[in-house]
């Protein structure tokens, strides 16, 4: 689906891409690092906003820059769209279809509206929210039947039930066969959909796998009610460093062997497990953190 | 490919439409061509002056039709829909969600060009043949499907042209839609202003009943060159909108 090599890209002297190489062949992909990153300048290269210092991109095999057609199958959504405001919603997802040469255009435009709830599409864009011009935009980059949507803060300006619907979206068209590759800072969005990750920093690749093979590197947490067993406290403290947040008791480590291992230590010496007793694999930011060398 | 530029092209007449151009510009052109057609001639600057001599009421009447010619308003014209349709349409964002989409960015400048040409030629035209519906009725029909008419047609296309592809390349190249707007119409301007009396006079040209439907080889001449100026100001516009790769 992408195919990223060796991606280079300045401006100016600030280095944005430095030497970035990944592939993504089908599922949900989540590009993930902090402002200045480089997430956008890859965005930007793969559709043909902005051409590389030197390195290669493709998108379903091809150059946008060779092959302009690709972006028939690839729905893109750039960070704070801005469509036209001076048509409806209706008109803009009909010039969208026409320009990628959809056939069924009324049926195209019905699909999207009910999968993001779109009953305002008659309405002039001048008069859209926020939220309303975030929704649009998705919904122009989903209409054509797209093999991959390339999506740039996709939950920006979107209320708690924006973000959920199209959260649900997106895990609905994954199963019909679309790919996703979206670019986010806020994490546990990503978290709850995607299946690979790629980290980011400073324009280069941190970290990049699947999400359950990330998920087991660690970092565990084991965490309970202090209040419940002040013993198992001291009993895990020759083994780890604990840590006190309030009430809650909080342990964490790369091997959850070794915490399991001290828990069931910890029971055979007649210790009392705490109801609220929980081990959890890390989230998103959690490894996010870990590779970046800011975790705890 | 064919029917995704057509739609590219409507969309851009969409865009400038949402303006209330086209109305301004078939009223005053409507206007100016009336009184074109009292001098028995097709331009107005020159025409005002003929319709109005000896008319002194009407002189006073009508004293700021002479201030502000027609080409002067072209001159607005080009430079508005050139700054809108290319630097506005950078300025708010438009442009880069456009790139994104599978259409070439050659597509996209044309259908940006010809949306500004056809809205100018399409007023131009509108209140030429509602003049004559005005000022001769029996004879309507036949004036506008006689070859005068063609040859008209292919005046108004040369003097929309040459000001709007200068003012499409400075729209291309400018960042601030105001400035490209400002830049244009006073470069328009100012080329007109110097041309006159001058070794430039030829930009002005003298469009005389006469000139238009007998025209010698000196005003063919003239209008090839113009043409052939508007053409590679286009081609330099469209060259540079290609490479402005950072939308």
């Amino acid at each position: 689906m992408i195919s990223v090599r060796e991606l280079r890209k300045s401006y100016g002297k600030v280095k944005a891409l430095d030497g970035v190489s990944f592939e993504f062949s089908g599922g949900v992909a989540g590009l993930i690092g902090p402002n200045g990153a480089g997430k956008t300048t890859i965005i930007r290269i793969l559709t043909g906003l902005a051409r590389q210092d030197s390195g290669e991109a493709y998108l379903l095999g091809k150059s946008v820059w060779s092959d302009r057609g690709v972006l028939k199958k690839v729905g893109v959504l750039h960070e704070k769209p801005k469509p036209p405001t001076w048509v409806s919603g209706k008109r803009f997802l009909e010039h969208v279809c026409k320009v990628k040469g959809v056939e069924d255009i009324e049926n195209q435009i019905r699909r999207v509206s009910e999968i993001l709830d779109l009953d305002y599409l008659d309405r002039s864009i001048s008069g859209y929210s926020a939220g309303m011009t975030q929704r649009i935009s998705i919904a122009a980059c989903l209409v054509g039947d797209p093999e991959l949507v390339i999506m740039d803060e996709p939950t920006a300006n979107l209320d708690p039930i924006g973000r959920f619907r199209l959260l649900r979206a997106i895990a609905k068209l994954k199963g019909d066969g679309i790919s996703f590759f979206i670019s986010s800072h806020i994490l546990p969005e990503l978290e709850k959909i995607c299946e690979h990750i790629i980290f980011l920093n400073e324009g280069k690749i941190l970290m990049k796998g699947s999400m359950e093979e990330m998920r087991k590197m660690g970092p565990f947490t084991l965490s309970f009610s202090g209040k419940e067993a002040p013993e198992l406290i001291e009993f895990l403290k020759k083994s780890f460093t604990v840590e006190v947040e309030g009430d809650t008791v909080v342990v964490r480590s790369t091997s959850i062997d070794s915490l399991v291992n001290r828990i069931s230590d910890y029971v055979k010496n007649g210790g009392r497990i705490p109801r609220d007793l929980e081990l959890r694999p890390p989230t998103l930011e959690e490894l996010f953190l870990m590779v970046r060398g800011d975790d705890r | 490919m064919r029917k995704e530029f057509l739609e590219e092209i409507v969309w851009e007449l969409s865009s400038v439409s949402r303006y209330p151009v086209l109305e301004i510009l078939v009223g005053f052109f409507s206007f100016t061509a009336m009184l074109s057609f009292m001098g028995n001639m097709y331009t107005v600057e020159s025409q005002c002056l003929r319709a109005l001599e000896g008319k002194y009421w009407l002189h006073v009447e009508l004293a700021w039709s002479i201030i502000v010619p027609q080409p002067i308003i072209i001159f607005l014209i080009s430079a508005v829909l050139a700054a809108t349709l290319f630097t506005r349409a950078l300025e708010a964002g438009y442009l880069r969600d456009e790139f994104s989409l599978p259409v070439t960015r050659t597509s996209i400048f044309m259908a940006k060009f010809l949306a500004a040409f056809l809205l100018l030629f399409l007023s131009i035209i509108t209140a030429v043949v509602v003049c004559l519906l005005f000022l001769d009725p029996a004879g309507w029909a036949i004036t506008v499907l006689s070859p005068s008419m063609a040859k008209v047609i292919i005046f108004i296309l040369t003097e929309i042209a040459l000001p709007l592809s200068i003012s499409t390349l400075l729209s291309v190249l400018g960042k601030n839609s105001f400035l490209s707007t400002i830049s244009s119409f006073l470069l328009l301007m100012g080329l007109y202003f110097i041309a006159r009396g001058t070794f430039l006079s030829w930009i002005i040209m003298p469009y005389t009943f006469e000139v238009i439907t007998s025209p010698s080889n000196e005003t063919i001449k003239l209008i090839a060159v113009k043409w052939g100026i508007s053409l590679l100001l286009v081609g330099v516009s469209c060259y540079y909108f290609e490479r402005r790769v950072e939308a």
